[in-house]
């Protein structure tokens, strides 16, 4: 991580005390009086400035990083690395993680009723018999009460399959940006960030935006979107949605739209090169093996899959051979 | 060094190459899984050879190239650990903003030079430096959570500091 602005090392008497500035300025908050006397040392002298500079441009690769999983990954005690990761979140990491993300949805991780892990599926049965499919990397809170049957849906995506109740009670899957309201029903909420993505399979739903006060109607094969301003109107559902739900993804259009929705369901990074995004695919993939679907595409496609560990993979256009 | 002795070395070179690229690539695919990693550090080790300022032929040329690449191989695994364990980390984060690929390679390139230059420091000095450094917690803060004395963060963080920043000035503390 070499800075030197002009290749020579600082003294070691001036980057001692360059050292020293950087641990009385970090102590805690900002003090004027502190600062008035560092600017007057920076000012002294070339040197003084040029070591500055060097702090300043190592910091700009640090904020780069994320403290708590830069920490797992630096750690070299015997705790295993989750087990720190979550350490680390309970007790004061836990602020400092909100400070920088603004979104509590991690929080609800360890506490919630149901959650899945990046590329875990799995079925959960509730009290009424409703079926609960959770896709990759999703987040649920089950809020049955005598009134009413509630499911929060804090983050991912989820399939259900509503079964009659005995006490009629009103079923509703809340998201961010609004609820979503079967009338006897299959169907798929995503919570995409930005907005929530619905399909139905059977019946139909009603979508009910936070802030507008329209409802959208959702038929049976169709599919639709709304965040807290409203729905679109909704379309015809895309072959394979919902698909995960047996374990395979459906590629009908890119091979960029692949990989994104791949990517779900894999730790780390899958990205596709700008090249190669718009090569066509159409195919039926595991979800179970997605080593094994990616090789498939390197198989099929004129495209080569990079990787640089089992967390770093691109693809990419496959080298000409001369 | 004079035209003629540049030659020589770089028929030394050469030869060398010939002789053992082959064998080289052999014995790291022995240690490495992938192909395309042991061709990779096959190169790194012979431009190894290419820049260091070894002007006496090579004694023992398998045995010279074998080092550098032990070196090389432990430096990939532990390039590989490091990125195991950071990008397993952060999937367990909401991302709250996707960072782009570069974004993603440059910190990990970050969190591999970070490890060298901290290596030796307690994981609580490194812990110290990097909630001060990357979260701006104050020290207070810091001292609670680890269980010691602001004093100590204080040392925890020159000591890092120091190799972080200034690691080619010389003596650290």
């Amino acid at each position: 991580m070499r800075a030197d602005i002009d290749g020579t090392p600082v003294s070691p008497d001036v980057a001692r005390q360059a050292v020293a500035w950087v641990v009385e300025l970090s102590a805690g908050p900002p003090d004027a009086a502190l600062e008035a006397d560092w600017r007057r040392w920076r000012a002294a002298n070339a040197e003084h400035e040029r070591a500055w500079r060097q702090v300043e441009a190592i910091d700009a690769r640090l904020q780069g990083l994320s403290s708590a999983p830069a920490l797992a990954a630096l750690s070299t005690s015997a705790l295993s690395r989750r087990q720190l990761l979550a350490m680390l979140v309970a007790t004061g990491g836990a602020a400092t993680l909100l400070w920088q993300g603004g979104d509590k949805a991690w929080l609800h991780r360890f506490k919630a009723d149901h959650h899945t892990a990046v590329g875990e599926r799995r079925l959960q049965v509730l009290a009424d018999g409703t079926q609960l499919h959770l896709n990759t990397d999703t987040v649920v809170d089950v809020a049955y009460t005598s009134q009413a049957r509630v499911l929060h849906l804090r983050r991912g995506e989820i399939r259900v399959d509503t079964a009659p109740d005995p006490l009629s009670r009103p079923f509703s899957v809340v998201t961010a940006h609004g609820r979503v309201r079967p009338v006897g029903t299959r169907f798929l909420v995503h919570d995409q960030r930005w907005a929530v993505a619905v399909v139905v399979l059977e019946g139909a739903v009603d979508l009910q935006p936070e802030g507008a006060d329209v409802t959208t109607r959702v038929a049976a094969g169709q599919q639709a979107r709304f965040d807290r301003g409203g729905a679109t109107v909704p379309e015809a559902l895309r072959p394979g949605a919902g698909a995960w739900v047996d374990g395979v993804l459906v590629a009908t259009d890119t091979l960029g739209a692949f990989v994104a929705e791949l990517a779900r369901y894999r730790p780390g990074h899958l990205g596709c090169d700008e090249a190669v995004a718009d090569l066509r695919l159409s195919g039926v993939f595991p979800l179970d093996d997605t080593d094994a679907a990616l090789d498939t595409l390197a198989a099929t496609l004129p495209v080569r899959v990079r990787r640089r560990s089992r967390y770093w993979v691109r693809i990419g256009a496959r080298p000409d051979t001369a | 060094m004079s035209a003629t002795a540049k030659a020589a070395e770089g028929q030394h070179f050469h030869q060398l190459y010939r002789a053992h690229h082959g064998w080289l690539l052999g014995w790291l695919r022995h240690r490495l899984p992938c192909r395309d990693t042991a061709e990779d550090l096959a190169q790194d080790t012979f431009l190894r050879v290419l820049t260091a300022r070894e002007r006496e032929t090579i004694e023992e040329p398998r045995a010279f190239l074998t080092v550098i690449a032990q070196r090389l191989v432990a430096s990939h695994y532990r390039r590989r650990s490091l990125e195991h364990a950071y990008l397993d980390a952060l999937a367990q984060l909401p991302e709250t903003v996707a960072p782009s690929p570069e974004t993603r390679l440059l910190a990990l390139e970050t969190l591999v030079e970070v490890d060298r230059l901290l290596d030796g420091l307690s994981f609580r000095a490194k812990k110290a430096f990097l909630l001060a450094r990357i979260d701006g917690r104050p020290y207070a803060d810091i001292a609670a959570e680890l269980g010691v004395s602001v004093i100590s963060v204080k040392k925890y963080m020159a000591a890092a500091a120091q190799r972080c920043y200034f690691a080619a000035s010389g003596e650290d503390r």
